[in-house]
C-alpha cells in the first residue's frame, strides 16, 4: 500500500494530472478538534515540516478550557494555529485562512476566527444529531446558511480513514485515531508540503508498533490523495521560502527558551541553579522543564507556597549559588515582602513573572501585560529593582541569560517579565554560537588582613561583595533592617538611611551603562514613534511591514530593558512628534514614560481582552496617528 | 551534622581552639535586662565552642521577634530575614550548601503564627537543620500582644477582656509534622539547654527544640508554676532514654500508662518495675512522643528533654543524590547538548 | 504512576496531556470507561436515558392544583408520580409517598392543600442524551426514586425510576 501510494504521489508531483498552483505570501491555518483528536500533534507535524521547508512561522496552541471533558463537548475543544510565510513574521495570524474542524464543537468555537471567504474543512462523519446538540448548534450548520460566507469542504474524514485502513490489522479505536494524519495529509497537499520529514518521524516514533506506523503513513497518503482528487480544492497553494538568516534552528516555545537560558547562564557562571517555585498557570512549565535537567546542576524546589518559594531562592543566593523563583501576577503580590528583603540584603535573585490576565485570579490562561507597575513599585518603601522583558518566544533565551548576568554583577534582584502569549507561543529559534555567549564571571571575597566590610561597594557597579557562608574570616550578618554604609550593621541613623537608599537607587541606574543602546527601526526622527515592550513586538513589526507597502513609514523601538531604560531612550523620544505606546494593559508603560520624560506627547493604545493585538488593529491605530 | 563531624573537623580552619568568646560578635546585646534570651545566647556560644566546628560553618537564620535578634550577637554568618519565613531561607541555604550547620531561630509568634505553615513543611521535609523555637507565650517585640501559645482568657494589650483563642502546643505541631528530633528545654537550666543543643547538632535531620523562655517585661513568670524553684521537682520530668519517667524531690514519683492515659504513681505503690513507662526516643511511631506532649500543668508534670529522636534520609541529601544520579546516568550536561541537542534544521 | 500511550507505547507520567514521545493526545484515555467484560456496566455507562423512555403520555400538574385533584388523577391514570410546572418551567415533583407522608393527616383537608405545599421543589433531572449511569448516580446520591427527563428546552418527556433501569438491563441481558 505504501509503495503504490508513494509512487502515485511522485507522479503527481512530477507533473502528472496536476491542479494549478497559486503563490501566496503567507497562510494561517487553524487545526481544531476534540481534545482526543490529536490536533496539537497534527499542528506540530505541520509546523515541523514547514520549518524544514524554510518558511518562517509562528504558532499558538489553544488548550481546552477543562482539564478533561467528555468527547464532543465545547469545553473539550483543543486547537492549534500556525501562520507561515515567505517573509519574517512574528505573530500566529489574526484570522485563519483555513480551519480544519474535526467535530461540531470545534466548528462552533472557532468559526468566528475564520476570515470571510476562507476555507473550512469539516469532518462530515461526526456531524450527527447528538454531536450537534452537544455543541449547542440549533440546526446543522452544514445544511443551513451558517457557512455561506466560506468555502466549505465536507469530507467524511472518519469514514475515509476507515476505508483507507480497511486492510490494516488494527482495532476500530486505533483506526479512529489515525484520522488526524488523514487531515494532515490533506493539508500537506493543499500547501504543497514535502512529506519526508513526517514519514521519517512516524517511522521513528512508532518503531515499536510497526502496524500503527504503517497505518499512520497510509492515512497520511490517503489524505494527500483525497485532497488531490476532490473538486472542492481547486488549487494548491505555494508559500516560498523565507529569507531566514543562515544558521542552525530549532522550534522553541517561550517558557522552554527561558528555561534553557537560565540553565545556560548558571553554567556560564559555573553555579548551581536553584529554582524555588509554586505551580501557577502559565509559569508551571518552567518548573517541569528545569526539573528534567538535574545533570546540569539544577535543583528545583517545589515549595509549600509562593513565599516559601522565594524564601528558599533567597537562601540559595545567600549560600552562593544562583537563586531563582518563578510565578505569575498573583504570586508576585505574595512575594513582595521577601523581594524587598532581597533588595535590602542586596543579594542576586532572578524573579520570573509570566503575566496573565488579572487582577486577582483574573483569566489564568489568557495573556496580559498588566504587572509592570506592580513590578516597578509594588513594595513598601523605596525599592528599586531591575526589570527585563523578552519580546518573542526565542528572545526569552537571551533575556534569561541577561537577567542572571545583571543579578550577579549588580547584586540585585532582577524581574524577568514575560507573558502567557510568549510562554506558550512557538517560533524558529536561530541557535546562538556558544562561543559568543556572554561571560559571567563571579568573584567571591576571601579573608584579608583588613576587616571585612559586607557593604563596601564596587566603585563602578556599586555592588557589594558576595561572601559565601563557610568562607573563613568573613563572618557577618545581613538582614532587612536599615543598615549602616560599609559595615552593614543595623543602623537607624537618619542621614545614613538616606545615603543607603540613594546608593541602592544609583546602583540600579548604573545598569544602564551595561546594557545595549536602543536601536530604531525606521527613520531616526519623524511624526510617529511606536514604543513597545514584551509581546507587542510581533504585531507592531508586522503592522509596520504592512504599512510600508502602503508607503506609510513610522519608527519603532522595543524595550527589552524596562528598568533602567537604555541610556538613549530620552534622546530618541525627543526626535518624534508623537509617541504611541501599545500595551495589553490600561496604560502602564505610558505612565512611566510620561513621568520620566515630561514634555513628550505620548498616546496609549490599550487592550485588555486576554488576547494579543491583531496586526490589523495595530496598523489601523498607527495610521490614525500619522 | 552527623555524630562524627564534631571531632577532627577541618583542623586547619581554626588554629586556636574555639571558646565562647570566639562566638561573640562586636554588637552590644540589647535585650531587656533579665531577659531569658541572654542565657540562650550564652549557651549557644558555649555549645558551638565545644564542638570546635569552624565558626564560618555556622549560619543563624532568624525571622522577626526579640529572639530573632540572635544572629546579630553571634560571630558567625547570619541572616535576619522576614517575619515567619526563616525556615524557607534556611531550607534554600542548606540545599545549596549542605556543609553548613544551619540554625533557625524563631519564636512562638514568628514560628507558630505567621510562620506556622513554613515550620510544618520544613519539619515534614526533614531538612537537616536545627530549629530553636523560643517560646515566651507572648509577643514581646511588638510590646505585649498574645500569641498562639498564650493561655485562653489571658489579659493583654490586644485582649483587654481576655483572649478567646485556644492555644496550641509547639511540640504537638512538631510531632504532627513528623519532625525526626523533638525536644524541650528551658532558659533557666543552661546545663540542660547545652545538652539539648549538642544532641541537636549531632542529629542528622531536622531538630526541633522548644525553649521555655521568660519575658520579664510582658509575661513574667509565665512558666513559673512549672519551672519555678519551689515547684519544679514535682512538676517537671527530665526525660532520659531507656529510663522510667522519674520525678519528685525524692525521685519517688513516676509515670505509668493506664490504657492510653499516662498517670502519676508513687514508686512505693507499684509492685513491679515493668509497670512503669520507660522513655524511648527512637520510635518510628510518633504516638508515644505525642502522648508526652499532652502532659501539661496542672493535670500532669511536664516533660523536658528529648521526646523523639529518629533518623531518616534528609531532604537536602536526597536532593543532592538526585543530581548525582542524573549526572551518573546522563553525564554532565554541556551547553552543546542543551542548546543543539533537540531536533534542529539548517538554513543556508 | 505511568500510563502507556495507546499509539506508541511510551510510558508517560499520569495525567499528561499528550505523549512525550509521539505527541499523541492522551486527553481521552483517562475518562471513566466501562470494563470490556461487564455487559451491565457497558450498557449503563454508554447507553442514553432515551433508550429507557417508553413513550407513554406524560401528565403534568400545576403548583396551585389541590392534592385532591392530584389524587383523582393518580387513581384515574394509575400514576405514582407527577411533574409540577409553572408555565414552561419545571418547579417540583410530587409522588404518592409525598401525599401519604405529608398530606394524609386527620387535620388536613386535601381539597384545600395545594401541590406547592408538599411537593419537592426544584428536583434533579436528566436529559435524554445523558448516559443511564448519570441517572443512576443522581438517584443514588439524592436518595430519590423518580427522576424527571426533560428535553433540551425544559419540556417534560418522562419520569424514570430505578425499575425502568433494571428492566432495560435485564431485557438487554436476555438479548446478549
Amino acid at each position: 500500500m505504501n509503495a503504490t501510494m508513494a509512487n502515485e504521489i511522485k507522479e503527481n508531483q512530477q507533473g502528472g494530472v496536476k491542479k494549478p498552483q497559486k503563490t501566496v505570501a503567507n497562510i494561517t491555518i487553524r487545526f481544531a478538534g476534540d481534545s482526543g483528536d490529536g490536533m496539537q500533534l497534527t499542528g506540530d507535524q505541520f509546523t515541523d515540516t514547514t520549518a524544514v521547508m524554510g518558511n518562517d512561522f509562528a504558532t499558538f496552541p489553544d488548550y481546552p478550557a477543562e482539564i478533561r471533558a467528555p468527547a464532543g463537548t465545547l469545553p473539550g475543544v483543543s486547537s492549534f494555529q500556525i501562520q507561515f510565510s515567505n517573509d519574517i513574521i512574528f505573530t500566529p495570524g489574526d484570522q485563519s485562512d483555513v480551519l480544519v474542524a474535526m467535530n461540531p464543537a470545534a466548528l462552533k468555537v472557532n468559526l468566528g476566527n475564520v476570515r470571510k471567504g476562507g476555507l473550512i474543512i469539516v469532518n462530515e462523519s461526526v456531524f450527527n444529531e447528538m454531536n450537534l446538540r452537544k455543541a449547542a448548534w440549533k440546526s446543522d450548520p452544514l445544511q443551513d446558511d451558517t457557512l455561506k460566507d466560506y468555502q466549505v469542504l465536507k469530507a467524511p474524514l472518519s469514514q475515509l480513514t476507515k476505508n483507507a485502513l480497511k486492510d490494516h490489522p488494527l482495532k476500530m479505536t486505533e483506526i479512529e485515531r489515525c484520522k488526524n494524519f488523514f487531515a494532515l495529509g490533506m493539508m500537506f497537499w493543499l500547501f504543497d508540503r514535502e512529506m519526508e520529514h513526517t514519514l521519517n518521524w512516524i517511522k521513528k516514533k512508532f518503531a515499536k508498533k510497526p502496524e500503527i506506523a504503517n497505518a499512520n503513513i497510509a492515512a497520511l497518503m490517503a489524505g494527500y490523495n483525497y485532497a488531490d482528487i476532490t473538486e472542492v480544492l481547486a488549487a494548491q497553494y505555494h508559500v516560498a521560502k523565507a529569507h531566514l538568516e543562515p544558521g542552525t534552528y530549532r522550534k522553541i516555545m517561550g517558557n522552554e527558551a527561558a528555561a534553557l537560558g537560565f540553565i545556560t547562564a548558571a553554567r556560564l557562571a559555573k553555579k548551581t541553579l536553584f529554582y524555588g517555585t509554586y505551580p501557577i498557570t502559565p509559569a508551571s512549565t518552567i518548573l517541569h522543564d528545569l526539573a528534567r535537567f538535574k545533570n546540569y546542576h539544577v535543583k528545583t524546589f517545589q515549595a509549600e507556597d509562593e513565599i516559601a518559594a522565594i524564601g528558599a531562592a533567597i537562601g540559595a543566593s545567600f549560600g552562593g549559588e544562583i537563586g531563582m523563583t518563578g510565578t505569575s501576577g498573583p504570586g508576585l503580590c505574595l512575594k513582595s515582602e521577601a523581594l524587598n528583603l532581597a533588595i535590602m540584603a542586596e543579594l542576586p535573585l532572578v524573579v520570573i513573572n509570566v503575566q496573565r490576565g488579572g487582577p486577582s485570579t483574573g483569566m489564568p490562561t489568557k495573556t496580559e501585560q498588566a504587572d509592570l507597575l506592580q513590578t516597578l513599585f509594588g513594595r513598601n518603601g523605596e525599592s528599586p529593582i531591575a526589570v527585563v522583558a523578552p519580546k518573542t518566544p526565542s528572545d526569552c533565551f537571551m533575556m534569561a541569560v541577561e537577567a542572571v548576568r545583571i543579578a550577579v554583577k549588580y547584586m540585585t534582584p532582577v524581574v524577568f517579565l514575560s507573558e502567557g502569549n510568549l510562554a506558550n507561543g512557538a517560533e524558529p529559534w536561530k541557535l546562538p554560537d556558544i562561543a559568543t555567549l556572554p561571560k559571567i564571571e563571579i568573584r567571591h571575597p576571601v579573608a584579608t588582613a583588613e576587616k571585612f566590610l559586607p557593604y563596601a561597594r564596587d566603585p563602578k557597579t556599586l555592588a557589594r561583595p558576595w561572601a559565601i557562608p563557610g568562607t573563613p574570616g568573613l563572618e557577618h550578618r545581613i538582614g532587612g533592617l536599615a543598615k549602616a554604609d560599609l559595615t552593614g550593621n543595623v543602623s537607624y541613623d537618619g542621614p545614613n538611611n538616606q545615603k543607603m537608599m540613594e546608593l541602592r537607587a544609583e546602583k540600579i541606574q548604573r545598569i544602564a551603562d551595561d546594557i545595549p543602546l536602543l536601536e530604531i527601526r525606521g527613520p531616526e526622527k519623524g511624526k510617529l514613534l511606536v514604543v513597545g515592550w514584551g509581546g507587542t513586538f510581533g504585531p507592531i513589526y508586522q503592522a509596520m511591514e504592512e504599512l510600508k507597502r502602503e508607503n506609510i513609514v513610522v519608527s519603532h523601538v522595543h524595550l527589552n530593558y524596562l528598568n533602567p531604560f537604555p541610556k538613549n531612550l530620552g534622546e530618541i523620544l525627543k526626535q518624534f512628534e508623537t509617541i504611541l505606546v501599545p500595551e495589553l494593559n490600561l496604560g502602564q508603560l505610558l505612565m512611566v514614560l510620561r513621568h520620566k520624560f515630561p514634555g513628550i506627547h505620548a498616546v496609549g493604545f490599550h487592550k485588555v481582552q486576554g488576547l494579543p493585538f491583531q496586526v490589523d488593529e495595530m496598523a489601523a491605530k498607527i495610521k490614525e496617528l500619522v | 551534622m552527623s555524630e562524627h563531624d564534631h571531632e577532627n573537623v577541618n583542623p586547619d580552619a581554626n588554629k586556636a581552639v574555639l571558646t565562647k568568646e570566639s562566638f561573640e560578635s562586636d554588637q552590644a546585646v540589647r535585650w531587656c535586662p533579665g531577659c531569658g534570651d541572654y542565657a540562650i545566647l550564652a549557651t549557644a556560644q558555649r555549645t558551638l565552642a565545644k564542638f570546635n566546628v569552624p565558626r564560618e560553618k555556622h549560619v543563624f537564620v532568624s525571622g522577626i521577634g526579640c529572639s530573632s535578634r540572635f544572629p546579630y550577637y553571634m560571630n558567625t554568618y547570619g541572616f535576619h530575614t522576614i517575619h515567619g519565613r526563616a525556615p524557607t531561607v534556611a531550607t534554600g541555604l542548606k540545599c545549596v550548601n549542605p556543609e553548613l550547620a544551619v540554625w533557625v531561630i524563631t519564636g512562638d509568634g514568628d514560628g507558630l503564627s505567621i510562620g506556622g505553615n513554613h515550620l510544618i513543611h520544613c519539619m515534614r521535609r526533614n531538612v537537616d537543620l536545627n530549629i530553636l523555637l523560643v517560646n515566651n507565650r507572648i509577643y514581646g517585640l511588638t510590646k505585649g500582644q498574645y500569641s498562639p501559645t498564650s493561655e485562653i482568657g489571658k489579659i493583654t494589650k490586644s485582649s483587654p477582656s481576655g483572649t478567646i483563642d485556644y492555644p496550641f502546643n509547639a511540640l504537638c505541631i512538631a510531632i504532627a509534622s513528623e519532625a525526626t528530633f523533638v525536644a524541650r528545654t528551658l532558659d533557666t537550666d543552661p546545663r540542660h539547654m547545652g545538652m539539648i543543643f549538642e544532641r541537636a547538632m549531632a542529629h542528622k535531620g531536622v531538630s526541633f527544640i522548644e525553649i521555655y523562655q521568660n519575658c520579664i517585661i510582658f509575661n513574667d513568670k509565665a512558666f513559673g508554676p512549672v519551672i519555678g524553684r519551689e515547684n519544679r521537682d514535682d512538676r517537671m520530668i527530665y526525660l532520659e532514654d531507656g529510663k522510667p519517667l522519674l520525678f519528685g524531690s525524692d525521685r519517688k514519683k513516676a509515670i505509668r500508662m493506664n490504657g492510653l492515659r499516662p498517670e502519676v504513681v508513687s514508686l512505693d505503690e507499684i509492685k513491679n518495675e515493668n509497670e512503669l513507662l520507660i522513655h524511648r526516643e527512637n520510635q518510628m511511631n510518633p504516638t508515644y512522643a505525642y502522648l508526652l506532649t499532652q502532659m501539661h500543668y496542672p493535670e500532669m508534670p511536664e516533660p523536658f528533654g528529648v521526646f523523639r529522636a529518629i533518623e531518616k534520609p534528609t531532604y537536602n541529601e536526597m536532593m543532592d543524590k538526585q543530581v548525582e544520579d542524573a549526572i551518573a546516568q546522563k553525564g554532565e550536561g554541556t551547553l552543546e547538548k542543551l542548546i543543539y541537542g533537540a531536533d534542529t534544521w539548517k538554513v543556508g | 504512576m505511568k500510563r502507556a500511550c495507546p499509539s506508541c507505547g511510551f510510558e508517560n507520567i499520569a495525567g499528561s496531556d499528550r505523549c512525550e514521545e509521539c505527541f499523541h493526545s492522551l486527553m481521552q484515555i483517562d475518562l471513566p470507561k466501562p470494563s470490556k467484560s461487564d455487559a451491565f456496566q457497558r450498557a449503563v455507562m454508554t447507553k442514553p436515558v432515551s433508550d429507557l423512555l417508553t413513550g407513554k403520555d406524560l401528565l403534568v400538574a400545576n403548583e396551585n392544583d389541590t392534592i385532591a385533584k392530584v389524587v383523582r388523577v393518580f387513581q384515574e391514570h394509575n400514576l405514582k408520580c407527577i411533574l409540577i410546572y409553572r408555565e414552561k418551567k419545571l418547579v417540583g415533583i410530587l409522588s404518592n409517598r409525598d401525599i401519604i407522608q405529608k398530606a394524609a393527616r386527620k387535620d388536613l383537608d386535601i381539597a384545600k392543600v395545594k401541590v406547592r405545599d408538599i411537593m419537592t421543589p426544584n428536583p434533579e433531572y436528566v436529559k435524554p442524551d445523558d448516559p443511564i449511569a448519570v441517572a443512576v448516580n443522581k438517584m443514588a446520591l439524592g436518595g430519590f426514586r423518580n427522576l424527571p427527563v426533560l428535553s433540551g428546552d425544559g419540556a417534560p418527556l418522562s419520569i424514570i425510576t430505578i425499575k425502568d433501569v433494571l428492566s432495560f438491563l435485564s431485557h438487554r441481558h436476555q438479548k446478549v
